[in-house]
């Protein structure tokens, strides 16, 4: 009889504990409330190109329950401080990290010395590494290319060009370079370069553009970014009409769009920053997760002029529905 | 066939039934309508739930959505309301040549200001008249292409609500680019003297509408999107998402829904549809909520009702030991008990216990043991006993000392030529020895039994030179009833080596056979010395056979037989005063002959 009143008092006690367990959430396969953290460190001093993208990172942050920090450089294309912000992220506690690198291998190859067991997340230029899950970004190459044939189509032929190189630290930035280039060099217009380096105060490279132009006149001037866009309107602002040079970038910021519309830019290359934002969100949760995450996501881009820009299809991509 | 067939189960499962035990029974029937109950209430309860639980969710989203109609009817109305006032108030028959409407177009503005991004008043030609808030317009816009243009052109009685879209006539300030929903709308124009028609412009900020959707709390993972009439997405949670391709929605098809709810599959999942039309404009509000989200309301319900249904499992089983212990298991003890009993193991201790009613029925079952037990002895006795008279009855058939005795007498009777004496005394022996053998049968009829004791008395009235008198009388009735053989004849030896011991001739010995009350008597009586009480007594006591006298039973051994065959109210009175006579009766019941000598 012991026997069977010890078995007796333990099922007793295991369809209690049960019944305890079930009444509460344990049982239940409900979703985690945890937040993650997730930090942004872009390229830039401001935010300005990085208005859309913040639209879709928000969209991205609610849906997923991430807690999101987006951090601005002092210096836009500053290797060192974009290392430096790196470390201090992690240490505050982020849980995954999304970068547009300044300097696409010299970061990676900090990277690879650094030990980081967060997931890394390579936003616009690519990065590389076994912590980097994934590159998502437009193909800066054809963005490139697709400028050249832009460029073909509206312009006579064997106008000039000018090609304002930015910093081609970054891959994005010597992609697209690379892309115009190869439509260039196959076509009849020839080009020449000027070197910005690292410069990327909109007035500094107004300066330089203007000194330029004071011995050169280039039919057409191309801008590889947002930055030296801006600046190259800078410099259009100095400028009488007759002076009044062709623009055509790569790159989208309300002035710049404005311009557009005004006809001070001929056409942009406009990739679609919310979709970055968004995917770039989503798949730092994933990766924190440890789900699989695609390692490199290729994102759309748009040929943007006045005639469509509000077509549709191209408001959708310029001007995100808030 | 089939009613057959099914018959044929049925009767197999109630004949197996019947032949198992009841502890089987028991537990089989408790447990099986345990089972049956709690299935059927709890899948009733179940099923109940579920469907309140979808009822409830359907109702829900509809109040959801009834408010969010509420809502946005009022907020179109309001800019109707608007389009209208500025229209009937302020543009008709005022002529535009002469009078301007900027203040009262911009009054209008004001007080709506934080829904409307502008408002516009444009010729035929698409020529802009009046704009407030005050803007430039953007060079080279075609007003005539345009769609609301086109729209409030080609419907003439109607207001025109176009799909959401970016601002792109007018200049903002600080490079601004604001998605607005085009309310547009034909009216006529008064330019001198000439009427002709215009578009009056009102662009209502997107955030207007955003607003009063966004407000819409659906639980379970739910939300709420509005589409127009064609099916395009005017507003929706996720609507840039669906706009960079990277989701998907079913808004196509939900144009075709009515009002109401309904379930519809997408993307392979299951989603619960309420649907309701906002007036006027005709569209339509969805309402989505993912199955799967209720679903996890159900997993928890499930999860307890399969504890509920443990535990309940559990109860039955312990009532079931229960009813075991107390029921059962006692009725299983008291058959083996019984079984054992059959098998014939008499001194088994029968079980008590268990209920009341078993405990009775083992307690009775052991007195009945009991009793089988004594019934048994008495009846093994009373055998024994039968058989041990009867021996001895057998064995004084032939008495040898008695025949030694007669022979001599005889003897002696030839040799001095008594031969008269000689022959009657052979006879009396001849006759006496045959009733005494009687063909073997015990049962003899009264007459031959006085038969045999008037010879026995013949006889011993010559050997003792006549020292007695003797009468043997009977009632006419008596002669052929039944009696047990040699009954008297030991009464009447008694009586002679008893009573006439000492009496000098003047013995005598009476013989009577009557009835009295139905029942028969045959007394033996003689006028001896008699008897003291004490004597009487022994006389039944011990088997004491006058040895060498007569045939050699007791008094004893007559009255055991007679008792031993007709009970124990019959067999020998004995009457004794000393000096005057004893008188022993022996006491039968009136019983005729049959057939084979049985009583």
């Amino acid at each position: 009889m012991k026997l069977r009143t010890a078995i007796f008092l333990m099922v007793v006690l295991l369809l209690l504990s049960l019944f305890i367990i079930s009444s509460t959430d344990l049982f239940i396969p409900r979703e985690d409330n945890e937040v993650y953290d997730i930090s942004v460190i872009i390229n830039d001093s401001d935010g300005e190109r990085w208005t859309n993208f913040r639209s879709g990172m928000d969209q991205a942050a609610k849906e997923m329950n991430a807690n999101i920090s987006f951090v601005t450089l002092y210096d836009k294309n500053s290797l060192e401080q974009q290392i430096e912000l790196l470390k201090r992220e992690i240490d505050d506690g982020a849980d995954a990290v999304l970068i547009s690198a300044a300097n696409s291998k010299k970061l990676s190859e900090a990277l690879n010395e650094m030990v980081i067991e967060i997931p890394v997340l390579a936003i616009d230029s690519k990065l590389e590494g076994k912590q980097v899950k994934s590159y998502i970004s437009s193909d800066n190459f054809k963005m490139g290319e697709k400028l050249g044939q832009e460029i073909q189509k509206n312009a006579k032929e064997k106008e000039t060009v000018l090609i304002l190189k930015s910093n081609m630290n970054s891959s994005n930035i010597s992609e697209r370079y690379e892309g115009l280039l190869s439509v260039l060099n196959n076509s009849s217009h020839s080009y020449d370069v000027l070197n910005l380096d690292k410069i990327s105060e909109k007035d500094k490279v107004s300066k330089i553009l203007l000194t330029y132009l004071d011995e050169n006149s280039p039919d057409i001037t191309v801008a590889l970014d947002e930055s030296t866009i801006e600046g190259s309107l800078n410099a259009m602002e100095q400028l009488s009409t007759e002076e009044k040079i062709h623009l055509y970038g790569i790159g989208q910021t309300n002035r710049i769009v404005y311009n557009l519309e005004m006809e001070n830019i001929n056409s942009i290359i406009v990739s679609n920053m919310f979709t970055m934002g968004y995917l770039g969100i989503k798949n730092a949760v994933d990766a924190i997760l440890q789900k699989p995450v695609k390692d490199k996501i290729e994102l759309e881009f748009g040929v943007i002029d006045k005639e469509n820009m509000y077509s549709i299809k191209n408001q959708r991509l310029l001007f995100p529905v808030p | 066939m089939m009613k057959r067939m099914f018959q044929n189960i049925v009767e197999k499962i109630l004949r197996t039934y019947r032949k198992r035990s009841i502890r089987f029974m028991i537990s089989v029937s408790f447990s099986v309508s345990a089972v049956i109950a709690m299935l059927l209430v709890g899948v009733s309860l179940y099923l109940r739930f579920v469907a309140q639980v979808n009822t409830i969710i359907q109702e829900d989203n509809q109040n959801i959505i009834e408010q969010v109609n509420r809502n946005l009817d009022s907020y179109l109305r309001n800019m109707m309301k608007v389009s209208d006032s500025l229209y009937y108030d302020v543009i008709k028959n005022v002529d535009l040549t002469e009078e301007s409407i900027y203040e009262e177009m911009n009054l209008l503005y004001q007080t709506n200001s934080s829904a409307i991004e502008n408002i516009a008043v444009f010729d035929k030609d698409g020529e802009l008249l009046e704009v407030v808030p005050l803007a430039n317009l953007k060079p080279s816009i075609n007003m005539k292409e345009t769609l609301w243009f086109k729209n409030a052109m080609k419907k003439t009685e109607n207001m025109n609500f176009s799909t959401p879209s970016v601002q792109n006539l007018f200049y903002t300030a600080d490079y601004q680019y604001k998605w607005i929903i085009s309310l547009s709308r034909t009216i006529e124009i008064t330019k001198g003297k000439e009427i002709e028609q215009g578009v009056l412009l009102i662009d209502m900020k997107f955030s207007g509408i955003e607003q009063i959707l966004d407000r819409a709390k659906l639980g379970n993972d739910g939300y709420v999107y509005l589409i127009d009439s064609d099916g395009e997405i005017i507003y929706h949670p996720r609507q840039q998402l669906i706009y960079s391709d990277i989701i998907k929605e079913n808004n196509l098809i939900a144009t075709t829904y009515k009002d109401g709810n309904c379930t519809e599959k997408f993307q392979g999942e299951e989603r619960v549809i309420t649907v309701k039309t906002v007036g006027y404009t005709g569209w339509k509000i969805i309402a989505v909520t993912p199955q799967k989200a209720i679903e996890l309301n159900y997993i928890q319900t499930t999860v307890f009702a399969m504890l509920i249904i443990a535990f309940t499992i559990f109860i039955i089983v312990l009532l079931n030991i229960f009813i075991s212990t107390r029921i059962s298991d006692p009725i299983k003890e008291l058959e083996q008990s019984v079984k054992k009993l059959e098998n014939g193991y008499m001194d088994e201790d029968i079980y008590i216990g268990g209920s009341y009613e078993i405990e009775h029925l083992g307690k009775t079952i052991r007195k009945m043991v009991e009793q089988m037990k004594k019934l048994m002895n008495d009846v093994v006795n009373e055998h024994e006993s039968k058989r041990k008279s009867e021996l001895d009855a057998l064995q004084s058939q032939i008495n040898p000392h008695f025949l030694y005795n007669t022979l001599d007498a005889i003897v002696w009777m030839v040799e001095n030529e008594k031969q008269s004496d000689a022959v009657r005394m052979v006879t009396s022996l001849a006759r006496l020895f045959r009733i005494s053998l009687s063909k073997g049968k015990n049962i003899i009829p009264v007459k031959d039994e006085l038969e045999h004791v008037k010879n026995y008395l013949l006889i011993q009235q010559m050997r003792y030179k006549n020292k007695f008198k003797f009468e043997v009388n009977s009632q006419e009735e008596v002669n052929n009833l039944a009696t047990i053989k040699l009954v008297i004849q030991p009464l009447v030896e008694n009586a002679i080596y008893h009573g006439m011991e000492f009496m000098d001739g003047d013995g005598e010995i009476t013989v009577t056979a009557f009835l009295k009350e139905e029942e028969l008597y045959i007394e033996v009586r003689d006028n001896g010395l008699g008897m003291p009480k004490e004597t009487v007594d022994k006389l039944l006591e011990d088997n004491h056979a006058s040895k060498g006298t007569g045939s050699g039973i007791g008094l004893k051994n007559v009255q055991e037989r007679i008792q031993l065959y007709f009970g124990e109210q019959y067999g020998l009175i004995i009457d004794s005063e000393p000096d005057e006579g004893t008188a022993i009766t022996v006491h039968i019941p009136k019983r005729q002959m049959e057939e084979g000598g049985k009583v």
